[in-house]
């Protein structure tokens, strides 16, 4: 490690693992289900299992490479990062969301939590993978943007790589592409294609974008 | 010898590339938009429908069952179940109405949601919407 900025990663990695734990035990869970199919019904029912299982995994793999992304800046652009501050309110953010909403998930029913959450303002949830109350989304929007200004501005005040360049035009589209999750509309076809907006072009789009600059690092 | 690749072409490939498929791209999802009116059943979009589909988000039915072949795989999909119910509303409303509160031993189980009678129509609507979108005979099975 050459910059101190860097160790803020600790936090995300140390979380990430956290996570990846639960998505894992969630997992079982599920499979147990799957084979008995009266398993921990109706306390912990499939679908709310499943929830925990993948928003887990959603908010680790984030966590996992806006670490790395912490991380590895600091070396490719030759700087500290420009707040490693943030860096570290915008953990505690994220972590803190993303308990309360397991802890929604797994204390009340979906329904209530919609409720309680002021879902009818703004119907956000219950579609696959999109299930967080939209005050978690709004969150996630707010960590994803204070992420990309404070990797941004470090990148654009170093030195600049092909490694950053790419990693930055792939966290913009993270940041953009979510922005699509809060399109619900009635028709039935156009949210289901614009579902796939935030879930596929995410994945498939955004994060290996992502993901492929930092190997290109090592 | 001159460089074959250099780091500029690289970079034009890299940022010609990206906006070629972008736009490529805004111009399938302008297509599509054109394709939707003619498949997407948007006549029987009722109030209804529109307060169904808010009440199968707000219980988050996709998270055992597949909508049009996309959601999870715990329980039968769902698009075509006015079909395969023979398109009888009341038969739905019994099987949802009936499910028992403690689950069924042994068995995968639905849980008991409590409707008022109002908002086992505006589902069973929403369920019959979503059959009859043009989805080019997705699910190919009348099991889903
Ligand atoms: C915890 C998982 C779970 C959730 C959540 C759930 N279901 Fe089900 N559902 C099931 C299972 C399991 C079956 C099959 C039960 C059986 O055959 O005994 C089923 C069956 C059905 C059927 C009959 C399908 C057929 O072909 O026999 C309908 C209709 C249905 N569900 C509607 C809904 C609606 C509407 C919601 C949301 C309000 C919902 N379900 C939420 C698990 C779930």
């Amino acid at each position: 490690m050459q910059y101190q900025s860097q160790s803020v990663a600790k936090l995300y990695f140390t979380a990430a693992i956290g996570l990846f734990v639960v998505q894992v035990l969630f997992g079982l869970v599920m499979g147990l289900q799957y084979v008995m199919g009266d398993f921990l019904f109706p306390e912990i029912p499939f679908n709310v299992a499943r929830m925990v299982h993948t928003n887990s995994l959603i908010v680790w793999l984030l966590m996992g490479f806006m670490g790395a992304a912490y991380y590895l800046v600091p070396e490719e652009s030759q700087r500290e990062l420009y707040s490693p501050k943030l860096a570290v309110l915008m953990f505690w953010v994220f972590l803190v969301a993303a308990a309360l909403t397991v802890v929604g998930y797994l204390s009340v029913p979906y329904a209530t939590l919609a409720q309680i959450t002021g879902n009818d303002l703004l119907p956000t949830m219950g579609r696959e993978f999109l299930e967080q109350p939209t005050i978690t989304k709004i969150g996630i929007v707010v960590v994803a943007l204070a992420f990309l200004y404070n990797i941004g501005m470090t990148v654009l005040t170093g030195r600049k790589t092909v490694v950053t360049i790419v990693l930055l035009t792939g966290l913009v589209g993270l940041a953009v592409f979510f922005l699509f999750s809060f399109y619900n509309p009635d028709n039935l076809v156009k949210d289901k294609y614009y579902w796939w907006w935030v879930v596929h072009l995410w994945v498939e789009g955004v994060w290996e974008l992502i993901l492929a600059s930092y190997t290109h690092q090592l | 010898m001159q460089e074959v690749f250099t780091k500029s072409m690289a970079r034009n490939i890299y940022y010609g590339g990206s906006a070629f498929f972008l736009l490529l791209f805004l111009a399938l999802t302008f297509d599509t938009h054109q394709a939707w009116p003619a498949r997407d059943n948007h006549q029987n979009l009722t109030e209804q429908v529109a307060a169904g589909k808010r009440l199968w988000e707000r219980n988050n039915c996709i998270g055992c069952h597949t909508l049009l072949g996309e959601g999870a795989y715990f329980a039968p999909e769902l698009g075509n179940v006015y079909k395969r119910f023979g398109e009888n509303k009341e038969a739905i409303k019994g099987f949802i109405k009936s499910r028992p509160v403690e689950g069924i031993p042994g068995r995968r189980s639905m849980p008991q949601f409590n409707f008022t009678e109002a908002e086992l129509d505006e589902i069973v609507e929403f369920l019959k919407y979503t059959s009859e979108i043009n989805t080019e005979n997705w699910p190919p099975n009348i099991q889903g």
